[in-house]
C-alpha cells in the first residue's frame, strides 16, 4: 500500500508522550519528540500486546508484560526478550495534519506534497498515554 | 574451543564460580563420580532439524537402533499408561529404555565425517535482535548448550539421545507424577520416531556418532539406585548436586522438545498451505505432544525443593559480569517454537478468517488440541512458579521494573503468567 493517510492533527499529539490512533483495522503507535514524529504498530514484537499498556522511560517504551524495550527513535530494540526491532512507519507532517504510509519506511514512497483536500475525517485517539501504572 | 565433559566448563569463570557447591560435593561423595554431572549438550543454532544429507554413508545399523528405541518407548509408554507401576518396577522399565538409546550412543565413530561448526548467537541468528542473541548467548552460557552450525543427523541425533539419556536413570527417584512421567516417555518415543522417519527420508539414518558431539557416558540407572541407597537425603552437598542437575538436564530436555515442536509447527504450516489437511493435523498432533513434553521437563527441572531454589539455584543465575535479569524469554529455541506458533496462527486467520469458522473440522480438532495443551502449559508454569517464588517477582522483572518511576506497580511473576494464560485463551480466537 502506498496510500498516504492523514491520522492526526499535530495539535492533539502531546510532546514526549505516547497516543494510539485506529487506522484500517490496525492500532498505531505515534510519539513526538521535539519536531520529529514517529509512527509504529502498537505491538511488542515479542508478545502480541499493545506497548502503549507499557511504561515511557527517557525516549523508550517498555513492554508491560516482559519487559522489552524499544528506543522510540530508531525502533531499536534495547532489551531482550524481543527478537526483532519495530519496524516505523513513514510519517510527514503536512499542514498541521501527521500523515503516514502503511508500508515500512525503509519500504515507503518519498511523501509527496500533500494537500488538505486528502484529510480524512474520523481519526480517534485511543487513548492518551504517560507514566501511569 | 575446548569442551571438556562432565562439566559446564564452556561458560567461562563465572558459572565455575556458582557450580563449585556441586563440584565439591561430587568430591565428597563415595559414589562413582560420574553420577549428577553436568552435561554439556550442543543444539543447533538455527533451532531446526537437519535437512542436509549426512556426509558419511549410512552402514544400515543405525536405522535398527532408532527403531529399537521407538518400540521400547512405545512399550513404556503402554504400560505407564495401562498399569499401576511402581517406583521400583519403573527403574526396572527405564532400563530397557535405556539399553537401546545406549546402544545408538555408543555406536563406532566415523573419523571421516567433518568436524561440526560450532556457531555463537550472537553471530548466527539473524532473526533475532542483538540485544536478544546476546541474552541468549548467556542464557545459553549458563544452562551449558553449545551451538552448532548446520549438524548432521548423526551429530543431531547423537545429541537427543545424551540428553535423554541423562534424563531417564534419575526418573525414578524423582517426585513426579505419573502423567508427567508418561509425558516424558511419550515425548521420547516421538522424538525418536522423528529422528528414524525423517532421517530415513533425507538418507540420515546412520547414527554414528561424531568423536566431539559424544559429551559425557551416561551410567545405567542400576548406579543411580545403589546411590541413593547409600545417600543420607539430609546431606546438603548432595541435594544440592542433584537439584543443579535437574535444573540443568531439564532444561536440555526442554529445548529439545521446543526444537521439535517448532518442526512440527512448520511442517504443519507447509501441510496446511498445500491443502494437506490430513497431514496438518498430524503435524498438530505431535507437536501437541512435544509442547506437552516441555510442560513435564518443566515439572523435571524443578522438581526440589523451592528453598533449594532461592538459596542456590536462583542466585546462580545472577551472574558476574553478565546482565541482569536471567530469563526463560530468552531462551532462543522457545522463541523460535513461539515464532512458528504466530506464523501458522497468521495463516490460519487468513485463510479462515479471524475466528477460524472455515477450519476443516479434522483440522479444528487438532488445533484446539495444541490450543488446551499450551493453555496448560501456561498453568503449569504458573504453579511451579508459585511454588518456588510465590509472590516474589523473577529476575528479569526486578531488572527491568527498577528503572520504574516509584508509583508504578510491580507486578510479580505470577501477575504475569495470569496475564499470559489470558492472551493464550484468545489466541486462535476458538
Amino acid at each position: 500500500m502506498s496510500e498516504w493517510i492523514c491520522i492526526a492533527a499535530i495539535e492533539d499529539i502531546p510532546a514526549n508522550q505516547v497516543i494510539t490512533v485506529q487506522v484500517q483495522d490496525q492500532e498505531l503507535l505515534i510519539y513526538c519528540s521535539g519536531d520529529a514524529y514517529y509512527v509504529y504498530p502498537n505491538q511488542c514484537t515479542h508478545e502480541e500486546v499493545p506497548l502503549s499498556n507499557g511504561y515511557l522511560v527517557k525516549g523508550a517504551i517498555v513492554c508491560r508484560l516482559h519487559g522489552a524495550k524499544f528506543d522510540l527513535a530508531t525502533g531499536h530494540c534495547l532489551r531482550a526478550p524481543a527478537a526483532k526491532n519495530l519496524q516505523a512507519y513513514a510519517a510527514a507532517v503536512r499542514e498541521g495534519q501527521l500523515w503516514v504510509n502503511l508500508v515500512p519506511a525503509a519500504h515507503a514512497e518519498k511523501p509527496p506534497t500533500l494537500t488538505i483536500t486528502s484529510y480524512r475525517a474520523g481519526h480517534t485517539l485511543a487513548s492518551a498515554f504517560g507514566n501511569k501504572p | 574451543m575446548v569442551v571438556q565433559n562432565d562439566r559446564t566448563s564452556v561458560s567461562g569463570g563465572a558459572l565455575d564460580e556458582r557450580t563449585s557447591v556441586s563440584r565439591s560435593a561430587s568430591e565428597r561423595l563415595s559414589e562413582p563420580p560420574q553420577l549428577y554431572c553436568l552435561p554439556v549438550t550442543y543444539l543447533p543454532a538455527d533451532s531446526a532439524l537437519p535437512v542436509a544429507l549426512p556426509m558419511s554413508v549410512a552402514s544400515g545399523r543405525g536405522q535398527g537402533d532408532l527403531d529399537a528405541v521407538v518400540e521400547s518407548a512405545s512399550r513404556m509408554k503402554r504400560t505407564l499408561q495401562e498399569t499401576l507401576v511402581t517406583p521400583a518396577q519403573l527403574a526396572h522399565l527405564l532400563e530397557r529404555l535405556w539399553q537401546p538409546m545406549a546402544a545408538v550412543a555408543a555406536a563406532p565413530i566415523d573419523a571421516d565425517e567433518s568436524q561440526p561448526t560450532f556457531a555463537s548467537l550472537t553471530t548466527a541468528a539473524p532473526d533475532f535482535s542483538p540485544v536478544m542473541a546476546a541474552a541468549c548467548a548467556i542464557y545459553d552460557q549458563y544452562f551449558g548448550v553449545v551451538r552448532g552450525a548446520a549438524l548432521t543427523w548423526p551429530q543431531f541425533t547423537t545429541q537427543v539421545v545424551h540428553t535423554c539419556l541423562a534424563l531417564l536413570p534419575d526418573l525414578p527417584h524423582t517426585l513426579l507424577d505419573r502423567a508427567q512421567l508418561n509425558q516424558l516417555i511419550a515425548t521420547m518415543m516421538e522424538m525418536f520416531s522423528v529422528l528414524a522417519e525423517r532421517g530415513q527420508e533425507t538418507g540420515g539414518q546412520d547414527t554414528t556418532r561424531h568423536p566431539l558431539l559424544a559429551t559425557h557416558h551416561s551410567p545405567p540407572a542400576t548406579l543411580y539406585q545403589q546411590a541413593w541407597q547409600s545417600t543420607d537425603p539430609a546431606d546438603r552437598a548432595w541435594c544440592e548436586r542433584v537439584a543443579f542437575y535437574r535444573w540443568k538436564v531439564g532444561h536440555h530436555f526442554f529445548n529439545w522438545c521446543a526444537i521439535f515442536c517448532r518442526d512440527a509447527l512448520v511442517q504443519a504450516h507447509a501441510a496446511i498451505a498445500a491443502d494437506d489437511i490430513d497431514r496438518g493435523a498430524a503435524q498438530l498432533g505431535q507437536a501437541e505432544c512435544f509442547l506437552r513434553g516441555s510442560t513435564a521437563a518443566m515439572w523435571y527441572a524443578g522438581d526440589f525443593p523451592a528453598r533449594l531454589y532461592q538459596t542456590v539455584i536462583r542466585p546462580s543465575m545472577i551472574m558476574p559480569g553478565a546482565p541482569a535479569g536471567f530469563s526463560g524469554d530468552q531462551n532462543a529455541d522457545y522463541n523460535r517454537m513461539k515464532t512458528a506458533k504466530q506464523e501458522l496462527k497468521g495463516f490460519l486467520r487468513a485463510h479462515y478468517g479471524q475466528d477460524l469458522v472455515a477450519l476443516p473440522s479434522m483440522l479444528r480438532h487438532a488445533l484446539l488440541q495444541f490450543h488446551e495443551a499450551d493453555i496448560q502449559d501456561n498453568e503449569h508454569h504458573l504453579l511451579i512458579a508459585a511454588q518456588k517464588v510465590g509472590t516474589d517477582q523473577s529476575l528479569a522483572q526486578k531488572e527491568w521494573q527498577a528503572e520504574l518511576p516509584a508509583h508504578v506497580y510491580r507486578q510479580h511473576a505470577l501477575d504475569i503468567l495470569r496475564q499470559m494464560a489470558e492472551m493464550k485463551r484468545r489466541e486462535f480466537g476458538v
